[in-house]
């Protein structure tokens, strides 16, 4: 049964329980003065669950995703109500450096990485910033980039620079990955690759992952819960398992036609 | 031939590595166009002159000082002054680093007066015999392999050690490094340090051949065609970039007299703008316009 | 492609009537510049009058650099190439009367502005500067050149005509010149080309979207900026008498730079402020440390004043961005809205 809404505007959903990982409580962020983007979202994230924010082009996702990481700023918005609360902890006025080094790690869209270094010097970059063992371990997951290591990251495929973006943020030991628009521009097998590296991350590590996608269908494979936005709210939550193959539903929920990606 | 073309040449090979430098590193760090660059050069020699003349230090004190309290001027106007313009158009750090600059040269010349002063005997190191009787001050010799190690190491430092990747990474997307938890700023300060070090050590070297004056605010522009023939994207292409402009500003001189030094490096820097802008190892992209 | 200023330029705002808020500080201005030689003494009236040799110079940067966004370090080599035309001209052909030499004068720079222009068309901010910098040099370094096959150093000696050889009356011509130059880059404000000139300093690419022809733009507003400059360099040459290329350093073409963003980019009225800050700030730092002050000589004052001035600048751009004109408009709101609520 899909439980329509109740989310109220001021925000304040259900108690957040001691598991949350991540709690977000009415955020309200606002672009330039005028645009409000983000208007009364909460969304909690648990350890070791992968949840999902669903919604179409400009339902404030991402920006969602980026006042969770501290860059709301970097596009001139603002973080004008609500807070983030992060193990127990509220970030929402730390910089982005010291929540970095708390344990948020962004995976920013596009595979972000540093185009003019090459692969290895990236690992090397991440042993400064990480140990030895973490850093193992992570490459460990991502075989391919040690092969890599003499490619100028600016050169690597468009998977291989999402595998690199996400190993990047692995490295930082993170206890909550948030990624954004991991799907873009890729094609399915690479999509389903990375996907299932995303399985192994969670089984390993333990790490909550909020996964902002615009392909529902691919999202809902691995997501536990989720959350559909449109217009900068939050429609309904539920488990994944009850939206999963349903586009019907995602359209009324989201006002649109997005049935075209469950190919 | 030696004394009077390749020793020159070296010299002013090793001034413009320097100052190219410090043009370079600090737009590969802030992406910003440091007018105070000149600022920087003036005031290394002036305070070794400070140290060393007035307060009687020894030389081998003096310079340390000097050079620290110049790269110390680097941080601080960073810190102070650009650190908070991030986010603003181009213009504003230009304007900002104007005003640095006349700032600084103005107190320098409350400090130290609109004259030159001699900082040492170009001969306090000795002199090598040639043939002929010609003479080289070994502090040339000197002032040519301190200019030219010192833009080696900071170029072996940001190609091989781990801070130097992380300084580029921090240079080529500050975004990406703040989310990968690297200190920006602190990043940042260390490219302003470099480069008001550089800037000040190219003073020393051109003052201990000629005098300390308010002049060497000038070198500063001079210094910006072997930076923009080496492309603005990297202190490897400046090096080359330095050999090249000094190498055509002292066959100018030799074929056609002194009067001339002036005008070379902006002819070269003006035929660099107009038949390709991004200099010899550019990328043809727009930096940050 | 960054935009000059964060704000959005004034012209594109939508506004009753710009001429007739321009027109009220303008009139304010030639009161003030009118009265001056009534108020105060001979000495004054001289300073008075670099002022609006400053302001006009400073107008014909804002066309360029405040309105159409080009950034320019060539305006001393302008200046001087002005001068020079005057100096030269008058000595080769000293028949020429009085009026035409400074119109010559803006002719030959406006030609020297289209042969900048030509290839700056392809350079932006960062490079554009460069390449005016590097100009500024190689311009100096010819007409230095120039002087020395000439009368060497003592330069080239101008006469005003009796007409205007006091200098009260010469002060009455620049006001006159400055007056109009002010009109006249106001009126290209509001103008079709100006407000083309504004779209395109804020984003070159989406006013090439719009249909605005780029190039003939920027060529516009090269040859329009050194027209005047030059005019003004030509004017600056009677006004001191003699022509040397000494007398334009980069300093110069930098002092306009900072009366233009002290102003306020893209101001017209409140570029004479800027301008008279620029060139009254160290001089009257100079007079009154040496009146009441225990420092030492006169150049160190100077340099106290300069000094003064390099922080202002400063401080603007760290605070003030949009310069005096901001700074007035804002208080002059506030104080309307004070009157307003204590009536």
């Amino acid at each position: 049964m899909i439980d329509a809404s109740d989310q109220s505007k001021d925000g304040m959903t259900t108690a957040a329980s001691a598991r949350d990982v991540l709690a977000v409580n009415g955020l309200e962020v606002v672009y330039n003065r005028a645009v409000r983007a983000v208007n009364g979202i909460s969304i909690s994230v648990q350890a070791g669950e992968i949840v999902a924010l669903l919604g179409p082009n400009g339902a404030g996702k991402t920006t969602t995703l980026r006042a969770i990481g501290g860059f709301a700023s970097h596009e001139n918005a603002r973080i004008a109500a609500g807070t983030v609360v992060f193990n127990g902890r509220d970030v929402t006025r730390l910089r982005p450096e010291r929540r970095a080094r708390l344990g948020i790690g962004i995976v920013p869209e596009s595979g972000k990485i540093f185009e003019r270094l090459s692969v290895g010097e990236h690992i090397s970059a991440m042993s400064s910033w990480s140990d030895r063992q973490t850093v193992e371990q992570v490459l460990s997951m991502f075989p391919r980039l040690r092969e890599r290591s003499a490619k100028l990251a600016g050169l690597l495929s468009g998977g291989e620079r999402q595998m690199l973006a996400i190993a990047m943020t692995l490295s930082l030991r993170p206890s909550v990955l948030l990624i954004d628009e991991l799907s873009l521009g890729l094609g399915p097998k690479v999509v389903d690759e990375l996907l299932e590296k995303l399985l192994q991350i969670r089984a390993s590590q333990q790490v909550a992952v909020l996964l902002v996608e615009q392909n529902v269908d691919k999202a809902l494979e691995v997501a536990d819960r989720c959350y559909m936005i449109a217009g900068g709210q939050i429609v309904t939550t539920a488990p994944a398992a009850e939206l999963r193959g349903r586009p019907d539903v995602w359209s009324l929920l989201l006002g649109q036609d997005i049935g075209h990606h469950a190919q | 031939m030696l004394t009077s073309f390749v020793l020159p040449a070296l010299l002013l090979a090793g001034l413009y590595a320097l100052i190219s430098l410090a043009w370079v590193a600090i737009f590969q760090a802030t992406g910003a166009f440091n007018l105070a660059t000149g600022s920087f050069i003036l005031l290394g020699p002036y305070l070794v002159q400070e140290f060393a003349t007035q307060r009687g230090l020894p030389l081998l004190l003096a310079i340390p000082i000097a050079l620290f309290l110049s790269a110390a001027a680097g941080v601080l106007t960073y810190q102070l002054m650009l650190r908070p313009l991030a986010g603003r158009p181009l213009l504003a750090p230009i304007i900002v680093t104007l005003g640095v600059s006349i700032t600084i040269n103005a107190l320098v010349q409350i400090f130290w007066g609109a004259g030159s002063r001699p900082i040492t005997d170009p001969k306090v190191m000795g002199v090598l015999l040639l043939s002929e009787g010609r003479q080289v001050p070994i502090l040339n010799l000197v002032a040519i392999a301190a200019s030219f190690a010192f833009v080696l190491g900071v170029l072996a430092l940001t190609r091989f050690t781990r801070l130097g990747i992380l300084m580029r990474a921090s240079a080529e997307n500050v975004l990406r490094a703040e989310q990968m938890g690297i200190g920006i700023h602190r990043m940042a300060s260390l490219g302003w340090g470099i480069a008001a070090l550089a800037a000040a050590l190219a003073g020393l070297t051109y003052a201990f051949q000629n005098l300390a004056s308010p002049d060497l605010a000038l070198l500063g522009f001079k210094g910006l065609a072997p930076a923009m023939l080496g492309g603005f994207q990297s202190p490897g292409g400046a090096l080359i970039g330095s050999l090249v402009v000094a190498l055509l500003e002292t066959g100018a001189v030799w074929i056609w007299g002194g009067s001339v030094r002036e005008v070379v490096p902006f002819v070269v820097l003006l035929v660099i703008l107009l038949v390709r802008p991004q200099g010899l190892f550019g990328k043809p992209t727009y930096l940050r316009v | 492609m960054q935009p000059m200023t964060t704000e959005r330029p004034a012209a594109l705002h939508a506004s009753t009537s710009p001429l007739r808020t321009a027109a009220l500080p303008m009139l304010a201005l030639a009161a003030v510049g009118i009265s001056i030689p009534t108020v105060f003494p001979v000495g004054i009236v001289n300073e008075a009058a670099v002022v609006l040799l400053a302001v006009g110079a400073a107008l014909g940067l804002q066309m360029l650099t405040g309105l159409a966004g080009q950034l320019s370090l060539g305006s001393a080599a302008l200046m001087a190439v002005g001068a020079f035309t005057v100096g030269v001209t008058n000595s080769v052909a000293p028949g020429i009367p009085f009026v035409v030499l400074p119109l010559w004068a803006g002719i030959v720079g406006a030609a020297v502005g289209f042969l900048v222009g030509l290839p700056a068309l392809r350079l932006r901010g960062f490079y554009l500067i460069i390449a005016t910098l590097a100009l500024h040099y190689i311009v100096l370094f010819v007409l230095q050149r120039v002087q020395e096959s000439g009368p060497g150093v003592v330069g080239y000696i101008v006469q005003r005509p009796d007409l205007v050889a006091d200098d009260v009356r010469w002060y009455y011509v620049l006001l006159a010149v400055a007056l109009a130059v002010t009109v006249l880059t106001a009126g290209y404000k509001v103008s079709a080309t100006g407000r083309a000139w504004q779209m395109m300093a804020h984003n070159e690419i989406a006013a090439e979207a719009m249909g605005i022809d780029i190039r003939r733009m920027k060529l516009q507003a090269f040859v329009l900026s050194s027209f005047l400059t030059a005019l003004v360099g030509g004017l600056g040459a009677y006004t001191i008498g003699v022509v040397t290329y000494e007398s334009y350093p980069l300093g110069l073409a930098i002092s306009y730079i900072a009366s233009i963003i002290i102003a306020g980019l893209g101001t017209t009225s409140a570029t004479w402020l800027g301008a008279a800050f620029v060139i009254w700030i160290p001089l009257w730092v100079t007079r009154l440390l040496g009146a009441y002050g225990s420092v030492q000589n006169a150049s160190v004052n100077a340099q106290i004043g300069v000094l003064i001035f390099g922080v202002s600048i400063i401080g603007f751009m760290m605070f003030a961005p949009g310069g005096l004109n901001a700074l007035i408009a804002t208080a002059w709101r506030r104080a309307i809205s004070w009157v307003r609520v204590t009536r």
